[in-house]
């Protein structure tokens, strides 16, 4: 249900403008919030939930004077917006420096309550910092409402030090009355670097023209930078929904503001989502094609004498869609990834394989050596190997681990399909049958009996047998921030990924997108990995 | 009028932050000792052998390869790190005691038979009771539903550990809280279930692992408790 309206939501942003100009009327705005006016040029900080899913904005200054705005740049991660209004010579206020923010210090909250037809000054003091997930946050203890929510808190000097908001909740859950949670301001910092002639070195300065800073002529300077954000939200205008007030808090997570020079690509590649997932013949089409760049490729690279290394497979340069929307959170958002020409093991490093470092004295033995020192299962992929492990072989060899995207693309191809062999859960639960027939074996199979599993370029194994070391750390929210041209993962971590569902895996897990991850130091039974290879 | 407060008055956001920092690479640096240990696990159960190779250097040269590689920051070169001085001082501090844990146990850890006993846990609690009371600073290893009642959590404790067993959490992000009224940080950072800890803390619940406690049935990937570090702050 909740991802029908997602589409929904998708769908009517894109007519966006056809509706506008369809309903020239259209529904009026609503108060939505409060907000702050940053800089004389027309620039207005405020919360980003204020001004998410709207399709108008008006700021209201003082003398109720309406101005409409556009998002220039938001971080819905910290719940910041900043806004443009066509207006200059605006009265601003200067920004604090929030690191010298105080606890226990006092401090003044101004905004537009929602019901009230003026602004409100509130004093309180900073009870609180709290971290908590990705936001960390002043609590003030002010009684305010819901509107002034965007709107300033000041320090006693009069400078800006936070944004109010009401996207953070206090960890124990109770709401405690007369609590507050403003964003430092100091997190404004990318957005604010989007006004070009803003004077990073003027925070923390004061106030420039109030020289007898007079208490009363203080609060009124506060006050005239202080505006009301009024907007008509998406909801507002569906023709099944009743306009209702206040306006909800965007179940869409306000991937609707697409912001030039927003900070976080809000809607990068959201795209494909809304596209149907490709039938079995429009897959092996794409097969066929990527066959064909591979064999192109690899004859260009003959023609300057290079040949594949034993065993590996060309994956040719290029974009492919890395991730999937409807997966576990890890691995959303779906979005496009350049990786450059490399070479991948078309199989996992086998038993053989790995035995030869070891008697050449460049690895160790595997940590369990029940499976390596098995006859039977020379040609079974090597498990109970660490990432370090892992990694040493390939070095051993010259080569290296390939990273998350590498793995993936050589998995997935271009098309964004769920498992290697397209988008069937079928397959894999035919597969399944017939290998519960004949008793699970121990773990691992012999590599390339996993015919069905070959993905378009030509690599085996690399969904239902073991689970492989990739060269990256892991975190939960990399796709969010990651580099689009060969990402390498995060700088550091606690733990590893770990790529390709094993053979008693769920068809979640199987998936090409699934990510894994553990301590580099863990080893098992079902763990392998296999390298990969620059070209020269 | 709101009155201007003094500078010296009360504890700036920057040192808060300085403060969290601090807070988060010690339970990081005790969190690697602990999967140091677990790392070990498998030579200490195998009776027969008096030495289990986990000498104090051994381990010490393995504390700081695991800390490198999880925090970036080398404990032999601390004075090169870019952290707070009060993080470089206390670090150091938790890298000897963790060390001397290690030196004290060595008759525990060569026991011919087989030792059951020095599991990260155990270790964890030796380290940070020496930890808190040489320096003052409280760490403290503790669960929804802790083996030892002494790890129970308490409120605020309790709060950040229903929040971390929450799947839609963040994964290792710490929760923390510095009250003007405490005058103390507060930082609560989350563990997670890895194939290793499924052998005593997995399924099949109830049943009983090796040291005789009823496993949990934690699965791969669950919040599995969490370190939690009070630093008081000087104003």
């Amino acid at each position: 249900m909740k991802s029908v309206a997602l589409t929904i939501g998708l769908l009517m942003i894109g007519l966006g403008s056809a509706w506008a100009a369809e309903r020239v009327a259209g529904p009026s705005e609503k108060p939505a919030g409060s907000g702050m006016i940053i800089h004389p040029d027309g620039y207005v900080l405020t919360a980003y939930h204020v001004v998410a899913n709207a399709r108008r904005i008006v700021v209201v200054a003082s003398g109720e004077f309406r101005m409409p705005g556009v998002v220039i740049s938001a971080d819905p991660e910290h719940d910041l917006a900043l806004l443009k209004v066509e207006t200059v010579g605006l009265a601003g206020a200067p920004l604090g420096y929030a690191g010298a923010v105080q606890l226990d210090q006092e401090v003044v909250v101004v905004g537009f309550p929602f019901g009230l037809r003026e602004v409100s000054v509130t004093r309180g003091r900073i009870a609180a910092v709290r971290t908590k997930g990705v936001q960390r946050v002043f609590q003030v203890d002010a009684a305010v409402n819901p509107g002034n929510s965007g709107g300033p808190v000041f320090n006693a000097r009069g400078e800006v030090v936070g944004v109010l908001t009401t996207k953070f909740s206090h960890p124990s859950g109770i709401v405690p009355e007369g609590m507050a949670f403003a964003v430092p301001v100091s997190y404004a910092t990318p957005l604010l670097a989007n006004i070009e002639s803003f004077d990073f070195t003027a925070i923390g300065k004061g106030r420039k023209k109030l020289k007898e800073s007079n208490g009363q002529s203080l609060v009124q300077a506060m006050v005239r930078a202080a505006v009301r954000i009024e907007t008509a939200r998406v909801a507002d205008v569906a023709p099944s929904q009743q306009a209702a007030s206040p306006p909800p808090e965007s179940s869409a997570k306000g991937e609707a503001v697409r912001a030039p020079g927003s900070r976080e690509p809000v809607a990068r590649g959201r795209d494909s989502s809304s596209i149907p997932l490709p039938d079995e013949a429009a897959v092996q089409k794409v097969n066929e094609q990527l066959r064909l760049v591979q064999r192109d490729e690899l004859e260009r690279l003959g023609q300057r004498g290079i040949r594949p290394p034993d065993q590996m497979v060309l994956i040719p340069a290029g974009e492919f869609s890395m991730g999937a929307e409807d997966g576990l959170p890890d691995s959303r958002p779906m979005h496009r990834v350049y990786v450059s020409a490399y070479w991948l093991d078309k199989y996992p490093v086998k038993n053989r394989q790995y035995r030869q470092c070891v008697e050449a004295g460049g690895c160790p033995f595997p940590k369990d050596r029940s499976s390596y020192d098995d006859t039977a299962r020379a040609d079974h992929p090597v498990t109970n190997v660490m990432w370090n492990q892992a990694r040493g072989y390939c070095r051993w060899l010259g080569r290296r681990l390939p990273t998350e995207a590498e793995w993936e693309k050589a998995a997935r191809g271009t098309d964004g399909r769920l498992y290697p062999w397209g988008n069937s859960d079928e397959v894999f639960k035919a597969r399944a049958r017939a290998v519960e027939q004949q008793l699970m074996k121990n773990g691992t199979d012999s590599v390339g009996t996993g015919e069905f599993a070959v993905s378009p370029y030509g690599v085996a194994d690399l969904v239902g047998n073991v689970s492989e070391w990739v060269s990256d750390w892991y975190a939960e929210d990399y796709y969010r921030s990651a580099p689009v041209r060969d990402p390498q993962g995060p700088v550091r971590g606690s733990f590893r990924v770990l790529r390709g569902g094993e053979s008693g895996d769920r068809l979640l897990e199987l998936r090409a997108s699934y990510r894994g991850w553990d301590d580099m130091t863990y080893w098992g039974p079902s763990l392998g990995f296999r390298c990969a290879e620059d070209l020269p | 009028m709101v009155k201007e407060t003094g500078s010296d008055a009360g504890i700036a956001f920057q040192t808060i932050l300085e403060v969290e920092q601090t807070a988060r690479l010690l339970a990081i640096l005790l969190d690697s000792g602990r999967a140091v240990i677990n790392e070990n696990q498998a030579p200490f159960d195998a009776p027969g052998t008096s030495n289990k190779g986990l000498a104090p250097d051994v381990f010490e040269q393995q504390l700081t390869d695991m800390f490198r590689s999880r925090s970036g920051i080398d404990l032999q070169d601390l004075n090169a790190a870019q952290v707070p001085t009060q993080a470089k001082k206390l670090m150091k501090e938790l890298a000897v005691i963790s060390r001397q844990v290690v030196a004290d146990a060595q008759p525990e850890i060569n026991q011919s038979s087989g030792t059951r006993g020095f599991l990260p846990a155990i270790f964890g609690e030796r380290v940070a009771s020496r930890f808190t009371e040489r320096t003052g600073v409280r760490i403290k290893q503790t669960t929804l539903v802790p083996r030892n009642p002494a790890n129970a959590p308490d409120s605020t404790e309790r709060s950040a550990l229903e929040l971390f067993a929450d799947p839609s959490y963040p994964r290792e992000k710490p929760i923390s809280e510095t009250t003007a009224k405490s005058g103390m940080l507060r930082l609560m950072f989350p563990l997670y279930t890895t194939r290793r800890c499924l052998d005593c803390h997995g399924e099949p619940k109830g049943t009983l692992d090796r040291t005789g406690f009823p496993r949990e049935g934690l699965k791969l990937g669950q919040n599995a408790g969490a370190i939690s570090v009070m630093i008081p702050i000087a104003k």
